[in-house]
């Protein structure tokens, strides 16, 4: 799975996805994790990342990050 | 998060309403609400049910020395809150035996128990009669039975007809009682003139409920007062009363609703002012005042009533938005098939909202407390606070799927009372047990 090409994202947390041409707003954990995706890191990767960094509870943040996942394949920011 | 940014119509206040949370209700932690009695949990503020009946006997008293209040019974019978009301000085407002009764338990005297509803039974009638309770006729056949009665007892009751009129509302509430514009209320009255059985003291009419518009009341009050002053002159009828029903709207927004109910919501004192001012104006014969009655319900009590409910999961639906499940439902939140009721966070969070779908717990595709409400990032065992639930939902809830909770109140001295257990499977086993035969 990667990142579509095409994809802007600005530092006030705003991207389009040029593929579909739809926009959305994220946070700044949704930043990091896109920018951990982008230089290539698993989704395992990045949520071992995310629990060391985040004070969180692992199931919560197991239950996050899915929720994440799935919406990125959804609006197809995350492509095969 | 990651949050679609679809162009649409934004709402009054922008697309991304900050949630405020909540945190607390009259100085007590939702947290220790929910440790001491569990969740879902109806919450009632004694302070809020005081301070709103001191508020709408303030808005006319101060404007008209003769009015009263009659509580509503089936808005929210919970026994503490009626005698809340009547400890403020309501009367009772009944629309069936059993409410009768309930106001009777509650210490209400007869006489003040004024009997309403379109489906009284005989043995109700007379038990209004020997108590000397204001019975408001709905129908012929009524009117036919208490002559009858009365006849039969030799006491003279006291009566109020009830009139349905058209104020310029829709939907128009002309189900109850005897129709105005059409002559039917004068021919009642002029057959309770005629036969001289009833004591008819008042006229009664109650115009629909939320009416937002408080110049509905001045029509309403116009029609009402030329009609008791033409039964006094015209037919000789004893009128003391006119009772202007309930009606006034609450703070919650309707579904159709583009501005919130906070904004459109009339006051106390707009509606106080529209009504006493026709009976200050209008002259009746030997400088006569009537009294005014008020039934008022839902804007005595709704902003009063809080529902606390508890995460239990967050889903996606198929289309990408966010179903967030709570653990009380449309069984015991009847009014959320009409109102967006407010919904807050009660802990404080980063700015960050979703447009989330709140669903209770029932197994049901309408169990749909809000469609679409701008909430906070929410794990299991997050607590939220439904607001302005006090009208009509501790009456009409139904045990379905799930039991019935925990009623409480928080009291003025911040004392927190149990009004009502939560159900048990004994409760509703029971009345069926009681017919087992083995
Ligand atoms: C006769 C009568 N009086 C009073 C009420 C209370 O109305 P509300 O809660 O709208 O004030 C109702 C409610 O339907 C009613 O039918």
């Amino acid at each position: 799975m990667n990142l579509v090409t095409g994809m802007i994202v600005n530092d006030s947390g705003y991207v389009f996805n040029s593929m579909t041409g739809e926009s959305f707003s994220i946070n700044q954990t949704a930043r990091l994790v896109l920018t951990l995706l982008g230089e290539g890191c698993s989704k395992t990767d990045i949520y071992n990342r995310l629990l060391s960094e985040y004070d969180v509870e692992a199931s919560s943040l197991e239950a996050d990050v899915d929720d994440f996942f799935y919406l990125l394949k959804k609006y197809r920011i995350l492509v095969d | 998060m990651l949050k679609r940014i679809v162009p649409t119509m934004p709402g009054k206040t922008g697309q991304n309403v900050a949630v405020v949370a909540q945190t607390e209700i009259d100085g007590v932690g939702l947290d220790c609400l929910r440790s001491r009695f569990g969740s879902p949990l109806f919450v009632f503020s004694e302070r809020t049910l005081r301070k709103n009946m001191r508020e709408a006997v303030r808005a006319f008293s101060t404007r008209y020395p003769e009015v009263r209040f009659a509580w509503s019974y089936k808005t929210n019978y919970l026994n503490t809150i009626c005698r809340i009301f009547h400890e403020e000085g309501a009367m009772a407002e009944v629309v069936s035996g059993f409410e009768y009764d309930k106001a009777l338990a509650n210490g209400v005297p007869s006489n003040l128990i004024i009997f309403n509803g379109p489906a009284k039974s005989e043995q109700d009638l007379l038990r209004a009669i020997e108590g000397d309770s204001l019975i408001h006729i709905d129908n012929t056949e009524e009117l036919r039975i208490l002559t009858n009665l009365s006849i039969e007892k030799n006491i003279k009751p006291r009566v109020a007809l009830r009139v349905n009129m058209d104020v310029g509302i829709y939907p128009p509430w002309n189900r109850f009682g005897f129709n105005l514009e059409s002559g039917q209320a004068w021919d009642a009255l002029e057959k309770i003139a005629s036969e001289g059985k009833l004591n008819c003291v008042g006229l009664h009419c109650h115009i629909g409920t939320f009416i937002q518009t408080a110049d509905a009341y001045r029509i309403e009050a116009e029609k009402l007062a030329l009609l008791a002053k033409d039964s006094m002159e015209k037919l000789g009828l004893p009128i003391s009363y006119v009772d202007m029903g309930g009606g006034f709207a609450s703070k919650n927004t309707l579904k159709s609703s583009y501005l919130t109910g906070e904004d459109l919501c009339p006051t106390f004192d707009d509606y106080a002012e529209t009504i006493t001012s026709v009976f200050r104006t209008m002259k009746f014969p030997d400088g006569k005042r009537l009294r005014i009655v008020l039934e008022t319900g839902r804007a005595l009590v709704d902003n009063a009533g809080f529902l606390l409910t508890s995460v239990i999961t967050n889903k996606r639906m198929a289309d990408g938005r966010l179903n967030t499940v709570i653990d009380a439902g449309v069984n015991l939140l009847f009014t959320s098939f009409w109102y967006n009721h407010k919904v807050t966070a009660t802990y404080e969070s980063t700015s960050q909202v979703e447009p989330t779908m709140l669903c209770g717990p029932l197994c049901m595709n309408i169990d749909v407390i809000r469609d679409n409400v701008m909430l906070p990032p929410l794990k299991r065992n997050d607590l939220l606070l439904i607001h302005n639930v006090g009208a009509y939902n501790v009456t009409q809830w139904m045990q379905f799927i799930t039991m019935r909770p925990k009623v409480v109140m928080v009291k003025e001295n911040g004392e927190v009372i149990l009004l009502r257990d939560a159900e048990c499977l004994n409760d509703v086993n029971g009345v069926e047990d009681r017919c087992t035969v083995n």
